[in-house]
């Protein structure tokens, strides 16, 4: 975020807001650690993203305790619980992101380390 | 405003002859996390109605308005494994749950989306108990709504967040904005635009959906409003107001008023603007990487995990 801190103060102007810089940057960042023979675009079409302290919706430190908004602290976002079914997931994924069941598979297969095991969880 | 008041009358007719036979409660105000991370809730259930052996309980976060971010949950007959129908019971639950507000919701379908069938008061998990009863929480004990900003272009989202206490349960309490030539001492009607708490334009909230503080966004999308003006506001300035939904009167007592906000309609060439910088801040920030390439997956952790609740981006 520091190093990004003068294209923020020169281009989050004009509709461009500091949370679009954020996300402009990584997407710059997955576009140049691609693997150059299989190349694909990353468009970026939308902006106007909201910052932090203009959501309108409190912001809270980790002890729940209601504190400034900043660049670095931004609403509360539950994470989906441990004891989650996977109707629950896809629930939850699809109310925070609007996620179909594909894409919360995707997400969830990336970020598995191991196998789920339906004995142990009550899947 | 007519579908309000058509709620409002059912409600009201309604109300001799049916009982909510079901209730959920927690013992405490507030509970101490011990040394290992748990609490000790005991939760008294009446579900005398037609028990049903799925019948559950959930604990959730107090701000939650969907029953999908479950902290704790077993089955009303005491834990995870029993399924047996209980008309009322008291029910230990020894759980960990983060630090924070919660609530216990006493609910039915064992498939989301899960239906509500009580809801207890709002309680507290925290590490120091004591503290929090004599500090700050009391001090602000009158309900209360502020508008996300001063100015918004014609057509953005208009954020309004708003706090409940006392008397006021939320089920009646709507949002409507006004001309701020229009003052609270005048007769109010339900404004220019409005909106329930639980961010609907509809006929009604569902009882669940109504928390203590919350957001209500006035939006250009799927909003019907009402009829003498259309979304979005012309340029001017404007003031919200909390008022309650009362059958009797074709005006509505006001609950708490915002501060006031200005509506503009020209922003000159916003869109050439914004490309322009987009593109120059693409190509500064891939200099920035190709003078340090340790930072491209910094930044790509920045945006996909970081700022996904922790910074800017997170509001949709």
């Amino acid at each position: 975020m520091n190093a990004l801190s003068d294209i923020v103060s020169q281009h989050a102007v004009g509709g461009v807001s500091r949370a679009d810089i954020w996300a402009l940057a990584a997407t710059v960042g997955a576009d140049i650690t691609q693997n150059p023979n299989s190349r694909i675009d990353f468009p970026f079409n939308t902006w106007g993203r909201v910052n932090c302290e203009d959501t309108g919706s409190p912001c809270l430190d980790e002890s729940g305790n209601s504190v400034t908004c900043s660049s670095t602290l931004g609403p509360h976002r539950p994470h989906p619980g441990v004891n989650m079914f996977t109707a629950d997931l896809y629930q939850f994924f699809a109310n925070e992101f609007g996620f179909d069941q594909t894409d919360t598979v995707t997400i969830m297969g990336a970020h598995t380390i191991g196998v789920l095991a339906t004995e142990v969880r009550e899947f | 405003m007519r579908a309000l008041c058509a709620l409002a009358f059912i409600l009201f007719a309604a109300a001799p002859t049916f009982v909510a036979a079901q209730s959920v409660s927690v013992d405490k105000s507030c509970y101490n996390v011990d040394s290992q991370g748990f609490v000790d809730i005991v939760i008294t259930v009446q579900n005398d109605a037609n028990p049903a052996p799925l019948d559950w309980i959930g604990i959730f976060p107090a701000g939650s308005s969907q029953m999908t971010d479950i902290g704790a949950w077993l089955f009303t007959c005491g834990d995870k494994f029993c399924m047996k129908a209980e008309s009322q019971g008291m029910v230990p639950l020894k759980t960990s749950l983060v630090v924070g507000d919660w609530k216990a919701v006493l609910s039915r379908s064992n498939m989301p989306p899960y239906v509500p069938y009580a809801v207890s008061p709002t309680f507290t998990v925290s590490s120091a108990c004591s503290a929090i009863s004599s500090g700050t929480v009391t001090t602000n004990s009158q309900p209360a709504i502020q508008v996300g900003g001063d100015t918004f272009l014609a057509g953005q989202t208009i954020p309004i967040s708003y706090q409940l206490h006392g008397s006021s349960s939320g089920i009646d309490e709507f949002i409507g904005i006004f001309p701020s030539s229009i003052s609270s001492d005048q007769l109010l009607n339900e404004g220019l635009l409005w909106k329930l708490l639980c961010d609907r334009q509809g006929t009604n909230c569902p009882l669940f959906a109504i928390s203590s503080e919350g957001t209500v966004n006035f939006s250009g999308s799927s909003a019907t409003w009402h009829q003498t003006t259309d979304w979005p506001l012309q340029a001017g300035t404007y003031r919200a107001y909390m008022l309650k939904n009362n059958v009797e009167a074709s005006f509505w007592p006001v609950i708490a008023q915002s501060n006031t906000f200005t509506i503009i309609t020209t922003t000159p060439n916003i869109n050439g603007q914004a490309l322009t910088h987009l593109t120059n801040a693409r190509s500064a920030i891939e200099s920035l990487i190709r003078s340090d390439d340790t930072l491209a997956p910094k930044f790509l952790r920045m945006g996909f995990h970081d700022c996904i609740g922790g910074c800017d981006g997170t509001s949709p």
